[in-house]
């Protein structure tokens, strides 16, 4: 395991582990974060994960970490690799198994005065519209021409099916769709995973939550994305289902079996990788990306669900509009500056936010002074963020930054430790409702089992790679 | 001899199964694989039979390959399949495997894959077998 006299201060919020603590290394690790959580880090095997990471071929500046980190499989969670375009390797494992896991935020025009007598009642309605659970089928049952419409065409299929307006693609990242997605490379197996998953959030950490905004940080940033204090916002959180694992696990096993004809020798067998201009490289690549597309649309139709519920409580003329959307479990073709010289790079991110500062051009005219909203949920209990990219970011981190509040418990120990029925009671005497599948899910999703929020957000605005704009409270989850 | 039991792992399902032959222990990575998702049926009616053959490199990664095919049949058939009718392994490089599941309206967990990581079958010097899984949750 690393030990703390391996760790080099950079400054308070980074910190290096250098070339040649193993002799396997290609680059050093970098690991935003404040020293407590740096400590908190030491205790599991996240920081050797993030070593693993630094020996895949072709890993360019450094493998990076994010505040939010835990232990994975093969990459940690919150890691970010950057390898050489086009022949640097992709790697499966550093995207994880639920492609395009990701967050949606949509921005109400009523204050949390307007609906406070209607939570619980709300809370019940998402839960009945919006499927949960594990293993849950949707409303929408594709047949198969139709999933492969979702699949090449991601959240723009849902709008040419009449589940949402033509303006929601303009605040989705990458507008909802990857362009080099290909059905063909997509297993029949992962396909028939997919008919009937489309609208749902599946269970663990994925949810549904209403929130009032608590706090605005920076007031011109929060303007530009339609934010202000006291609305009341909804939060989505899922990703690609059981179509996306399914794809993860068919390329993971072909390229543990190809990767030796490569020459790709590994520390882990998760992290099994092969080169991005292989054939097989490709074929994943335009796999995942086409499972991108069906997690793009999946919160499209889940934003559908939700609208439904929202007018049917508040009147038709209440509106939902998406204030952005964002993945956290992807690879992306991008251009970065490295030592002075822009670089075309497969960026990885696996529990890690793309966090683009101000200028980018695929932003909606309204943010791009702004920089991307990057949107950080914490645990059912407490607060969620709302986040700017910065130019920062593009120079340290392939302009990226954190995603969540980060596991801290095992699901196992929380189980242990907190009682479900109690929390939810808690909770509710905090004006938070919940409604879930099960006592023993709340329980393992308690705010006890996660880092504190607060902290993980500190970290990645003191270390610059992304900034405050505004803080959110819950009002009412839906959970799986 | 089989026993499963599960590790602490901060955000998934860390499993040691043991055994002391080796098709025990792929049976019992069957079952417990099972008894991770299976919610509480009060009868369960055994309506569906797959018969499955799962080729790999190695005998860990037949170990783990044979899971996910089992853990993906589960989520296509919406069963739960833990009754094994037999169980044959090749050269430690195929297994085949006639199983039958009981139908179930949802998953107590939802497994989204069986990793490699950490995985390796190991024998102790008392000819135990054992490995350790992680389920991605």
């Amino acid at each position: 395991m690393v030990q703390w006299e391996q760790l080099v201060r950079v400054n308070d919020w980074q910190w290096e582990i250098p070339m040649g603590t193993r002799a396997d290394m290609r680059v050093p690790a970098i690991i935003f974060a404040s020293q407590p959580i740096i400590e908190a880090l030491l205790t599991d095997r996240s920081l050797d994960q993030l070593l693993n990471v630094t020996t895949l071929p072709g890993i360019e500046m450094a493998a990076l970490l994010m505040p939010d980190a835990h232990e994975g499989y093969g990459f940690p969670i919150g890691g970010v690799a950057a390898t050489k375009y086009p022949d640097g390797v992709i790697s499966p494992g550093g995207i994880g198994y639920d492609i395009n896991c990701g967050v949606r935020l949509l921005k109400s025009a009523l204050d949390f005065k307007d609906i406070r007598n209607h939570l619980e009642d709300l809370s019940k309605q998402l839960y009945r519209e919006v499927p949960s659970g594990m293993g849950k089928g949707g409303p929408l049952k594709l047949k198969n021409k139709e999933v492969e419409g979702v699949l090449r065409y991601g959240a723009a299929w849902a709008v040419e099916n009449g589940y949402g307006h033509g303006e929601d693609l303009e605040f989705i990242e990458s507008n909802g769709r990857l362009t080099d997605a290909r059905i063909k490379t997509v297993s029949t197996r992962a396909k028939q995973r997919g008919h009937d998953q489309l609208g749902t959030i599946g269970s663990g950490n994925h949810f549904v939550e209403v929130d009032r905004v608590s706090e605005i940080f920076d007031k011109g940033v929060a303007e530009a994305y339609g934010i202000r204090e006291g609305q009341v916002v909804i939060l989505i959180h899922t990703g690609s289902r059981g179509l996306g694992h399914q794809n993860a696990t068919d390329y993971i096993r072909l390229m543990i079996t190809e990767m030796a004809g490569y020459d790709i020798i590994l520390p882990d067998r998760e992290l099994a990788c092969v080169p991005f201009n292989s054939s097989i490289g490709q074929d994943y690549f335009t796999s995942m990306a086409a499972c991108a597309n069906y997690a793009w649309c999946n919160r499209q139709v889940i934003t559908w669900e939700i609208r439904k519920v929202w007018q049917n409580i508040f009147g038709a003329e209440e509106k939902l509009d998406l204030v952005y959307d964002v993945a956290h479990n992807i690879a992306k073709l991008e251009t970065h500056v490295i030592n002075g010289e822009k670089r075309k790079l497969i960026v990885h991110r696996k529990g890690a936010t793309r966090a683009y500062g101000p200028g980018f051009t695929e932003l909606p005219v309204t943010y791009q002074a702004a920089g991307q909203p990057v949107l950080i949920p914490g645990s059912m209990g407490t607060e969620s963020y709302v986040l700017a990219g910065t130019e920062l970011s593009m120079l340290k981190s392939f302009g990226s930054t954190c995603h969540g509040a980060g596991r801290r418990m095992s699901r196992r120990a929380a189980r242990k430790n907190i009682h479900g029925r109690e929390l939810q009671d808690e909770l509710r005497l905090q004006g938070i409702h919940i409604q879930a599948g099960s006592l023993s899910g709340i329980a393992e999703e308690a705010p006890a089992a996660y880092k504190d929020v607060n902290l993980v957000v500190e970290a990645v605005h003191q270390a610059g790679i992304a900034k405050k704009v505004a803080k959110l409270k819950p009002l009412a989850v839906v959970k799986g | 001899m089989k026993s499963i039991r599960v590790l602490s792992h901060t955000s998934d399902i860390r499993l040691l199964i043991k055994s002391n032959s080796r098709h025990e222990l792929f049976r019992a990575g069957i079952l417990g694989l099972a008894k991770i998702i299976s919610p509480a049926v009060r009868e369960k009616k055994y309506t569906i039979s797959k018969k499955i053959r799962v080729e790999s490199l190695d005998l860990t990664t037949l170990f783990i390959d044979m899971l996910n095919e089992v853990l993906s049949l589960n989520h296509v058939n919406k069963c739960v399949f833990d009754d094994i009718n037999s169980l044959e392994i090749f050269d430690e490089r195929a297994v085949e495997i006639e199983l039958n599941g009981y139908p179930v309206n949802k998953f107590i967990k939802d497994v989204k894959a069986v990793t490699y990581h950490e995985a390796e079958i190991r024998q102790s010097s008392l000819g135990i077998l054992q490995i350790v899984v992680i389920l991605d949750i």
